[in-house]
């Protein structure tokens, strides 16, 4: 799966990146490959460096050392803005809406990247690509909603609504913090499914950027970070385990097996580290 | 530190109030007197509300004036000065000197304003309109960019991150929560906008204000109360409209 070499179906290769805070060293040389249509899950205890690699890839923050290429082209030669929003989006652990907005303006913020100033002011009054979000909240189920107050949808909804945004700004690499930590069990299922169903049907996602993307689909990743070992071997094709900012192991999902997470949360070993709040983040 | 000059600029006046001595003037009470019961019943001949009708509609077109120059001068200039489209140091720059335009526009109040334009205008609508509208604008410019500015950070970190730029961020994050904020704090500027256009009669232009200083001159104070009472229920009026906007905002 960790493929060494650079093939067609490469999206995102880490290069040996570190990343290290005042007090801990949230990363340290990091290296792995991610290949289209792989459905990432990332485990490990609280400052385990999760959070840390995925605001990298997102661009969020900048490694000590290292690179990050994506799709062959090295993270920090983007363009912020317009180029990165193509490549990766992330879904932060709280949705992180515009209560005030409408479902509609929430979802079309996912294509201000690719909007030029007057288009973004224009479409606050006469909504523009309104077909991009109706698709998107129809796909999720909640399409009657569109012209709802965000503030009055429940938090099922809202994190429905965090995903269309993700989807109409159709990025190939999706990052997700945490995505289900909040939420009860069947409704993890749910939005896991919705998540993983991204990537797995690009067919479906690429009516949303049928404008930007060439001819045939380009494919797409997910990485996400989680902790039930059943939701990942459910939903996820590979998993990655993370422990002081270094790789404890990287196998299919399928694999995945209770002993290996014990020894990766392994409280013993934590203890003497100390906790950190926000330290891996 | 601050706090210790402020107690002690209190205490020193205090100090200087002569509390051995009566503190009205002679008769001054008696005045009181006349003028409280003048309230019972204040001046209603027909003609007298007449005047007074015509002299709340000019403070009113004052106020409603003065209130749209001051958003449209103040709004601008707040967005400049949270510095939320700051990134360059040019941006930076722009910012600080707004921040400073704003201090000077309100640091000078509306009468001293009026009196300047007199010079300028004469006793024009224009002079009572230019004068509360700069100061007001420099109150509002200032309060916009710090509401601008408390904007909790996820909603905006999230624009950010799927790509918009620091206008996006803006038109699609700060503003739209901000919104009722600015709305509310404008509407109650509007409130003062009507009792500063009252006053701008000490300077002798038109309005309910004149129209209360020629009541009183006569001691005529049943005409005052009628004036004073117009004035109450236009504030009263403004606060009702506000209250019913801001509650349809938040449905």
């Amino acid at each position: 799966m960790s493929g060494s070499f650079e093939n067609n179906d490469c999206l995102v290769s880490v290069d040996s990146i570190s990343k290290s805070y005042p007090r801990v060293d949230a990363l340290a040389r990091l290296t792995l490959t991610i290949q289209n249509g792989e459905r990432v899950a990332l485990v490990g205890p609280s400052g385990s460096g999760k959070t840390t690699l995925l605001y990298l890839l997102a661009g969020m923050i900048q490694p000590d050392s290292g690179r990050i290429n994506i799709d062959g082209n090295p993270l920090s030669d983007l363009k912020p803005g317009k180029e990165m929003a193509r490549m990766v989006s992330i879904m932060h652990q709280s949705n992180d809406l515009v209560p005030q907005l409408s479902v509609l303006h929430n979802v079309l913020a996912g294509r201000l990247s690719q909007w030029s100033l007057v288009r973004s002011l224009v479409s606050l009054v006469w909504p523009r690509e309104r077909h991009l979000a109706e698709a998107a909240l129809a796909r999720l189920g909640i399409g009657d909603k569109i012209l709802e107050r965000t503030s009055k949808l429940s938090g099922g909804e809202q994190q429905r609504v965090a995903i269309a945004r993700l989807m109409v700004q159709s990025s190939r690499v999706i990052l997700a913090d945490e995505p289900v930590s909040s939420l009860d069990p069947s409704r993890a299922q749910d939005i896991l499914g919705l998540l993983t169903g991204l990537v797995a049907s690009p067919s479906a996602s690429s009516s949303a950027s049928s404008s930007t993307s060439g001819p045939d689909s380009p494919g797409m990743a997910l990485v996400a970070s989680l902790h039930s070992p059943d939701l990942i071997r459910k939903y996820f094709s590979r998993v990655i385990g993370l422990r002081h900012g270094q790789l404890q192991f990287d196998m299919p999902a399928g694999d995945l097996s209770d002993s290996n997470l014990g020894t990766l949360y392994n409280l013993d070993d934590d203890a003497r580290q100390p906790f950190i709040a926000g330290g891996g983040r | 530190m601050l706090s210790l000059l402020l107690l002690g600029a209190f205490v020193w006046s205090l100090a200087s109030i002569n509390w051995r001595g009566p503190i009205g003037h002679a008769g001054g009470t008696a005045a009181l007197f006349d003028f409280v019961l003048a309230l019972f019943p204040p001046e209603l001949s027909v003609e007298f509300l007449r005047v007074g009708l015509l002299a709340t509609w000019q403070t009113v077109t004052f106020a409603v004036a003065a209130i749209t120059l001051a958003v449209l001068i103040g709004f601008p200039l707040g967005v400049l000065a949270s510095g939320t489209l700051a990134g360059s140091h040019s941006g930076k720059a722009a910012m600080a000197a707004t921040r400073l335009l704003l201090a000077c526009l309100r640091s000078v109040h509306e009468l001293v304003w009026a009196v300047l334009f007199v010079a300028a205008f004469g006793f024009s609508s224009l002079t009572a309109i230019l004068a509360i509208a700069l100061p007001y604008a420099g109150i509002l410019g200032r309060v916009y960019a710090e509401r601008l500015n408390d904007v909790p950070d996820g909603p905006l970190i999230a624009l950010r991150t799927s790509g918009a730029s620091p206008m996006g961020v803006l038109l699609y994050g700060r503003l739209p929560i901000a919104f009722p904020d600015l709305l509310s704090y404008s509407f109650y500027r509007f409130e003062c906008t009507i009792r500063a256009a009252a006053i701008m009669s000490f300077i002798g232009i038109r309005g309910l204000g004149f129209e209360i200083q020629l009541s009183l001159r006569d001691l005529m104070f049943g005409q005052v109360w009628t004036l004073m009472l117009f004035l109450v229920a236009l504030v009263v009026l403004v606060d009702l409209w506000s209250s019913k906007i801001r509650r349809s905002l938040a449905s």
